[in-house]
């Protein structure tokens, strides 16, 4: 199966790579990456079955997506920065257990699977959105302020949806994956690495021993609504990296 | 004064339309609020004032569009 990457922007300073979650794509990154191009060269994936990237083919497993990824990057000289959102978040722990040197974390949001599962209506009522009002009801449970629903993240959820012929059952496909996966030890959350979390997360709610970044009044995508803060976070963590 | 910019917005989106301007020209800002919202064809995107201050000038109203770069408004 076959990730596709994308350069968002930048020239030198570390590289960057942000791996979005189930059901998103590059462009959940939006309001976070394209401002980080100041200081670092940014990359975006579409996961198998995401945005660009072709349905997943063969056996499916989080494993068979890292290595998607993988070999998405494989010209890129490491060490890639991982940045990873909820799925996104469990694909760099993966990337990261296997190479450690050529993918560090510098930030996991709102990781899924950690210590509990993610929210399975959420997941398996995703593929087979149909109308705006129903996509809305939907994207709606992932944040605290229904405000950060826009009508253009309706429109773009509901167009990836119709981009293949098979892009509902592959989402379909890789739900039921997800739902069937037990949660990984809570112990294996890395500690070496900034975690930011909602507060409000429906998803997949924040362990209650948390350390990390947990921004208040948000809900599972921090990236959207906590965007200037989660930069900020980036930065941060980017440069205390480097030095 | 202190111009409140588009942000950067990668290599395949150039221009968003500003949503809502959530404080009027001539109110008090602190550094981090949030000022106006714009909106891409993917997502929409809420920018923050970039320093404390009052917002002296809206220079791209609701409805319109504006590029990476342009200067919504000011604050000084």
């Amino acid at each position: 199966m076959q990730a596709v990457l994308h350069r968002v922007g930048g020239a030198g300073g570390p590289r960057l790579l942000f791996i979005h979650g189930f059901g998103a794509d590059r462009m959940s990154w939006l309001a976070v990456a394209p401002p980080l191009t100041d200081m670092a060269e940014v990359y975006a994936v579409d996961l198998p079955g995401h945005g660009e990237a072709p349905e997943p083919v063969g056996e499916l497993s989080l494993r068979a997506m890292a290595d998607a990824v993988q070999v998405a990057v494989a010209n890129l000289a490491g060490p890639i920065w991982l940045v990873g959102h909820s799925l996104g978040g469990m694909v760099a722990h993966l990337l990261h257990a296997q190479e450690p040197e050529r993918f560090p974390i510098l930030a996991l949001i709102a990781p899924a699977g950690f210590g509990q599962a993610a929210d399975a209506g959420f997941l398996s009522g995703f593929a087979a959105l149909r109308t705006p009002d129903e996509a809305r009801a939907c994207l709606e449970q992932m944040v605290a302020k229904p405000r950060h629903i826009a009508p253009a993240m309706v429109s773009h959820v509901l167009q990836g949806l119709e981009s293949t012929p098979g892009r509902r059952a592959a989402l379909a496909g890789i739900a039921a994956l997800l739902n069937s996966l037990p949660p990984l030890p809570r112990a294996d959350l890395p500690t070496d690495c900034l975690v930011i979390w909602g507060a409000e997360d429906r998803i997949a709610p924040p362990p209650p021993d948390l350390q990390g970044l947990v921004l208040q009044a948000v809900g599972h995508v921090p990236q959207v609504e906590a965007a200037g803060a989660v930069q900020r976070a980036l930065r941060q963590a980017l440069t205390a990296a480097q030095a | 004064m202190t111009p409140i910019l588009v942000p950067q917005l990668g290599n395949e989106i150039h221009e968003a339309e500003v949503t809502e301007w959530l404080l009027a020209e001539g109110a008090e800002v602190a550094a981090g609020d949030v000022v106006v919202t714009i909106t891409t064809t993917k997502m929409a995107i809420d920018i923050e004032a970039p320093v404390a201050g009052r917002l002296t000038r809206i220079a791209i109203p609701e409805g319109e569009l504006a590029e990476v770069g342009a200067t919504l408004g000011e604050i000084g």
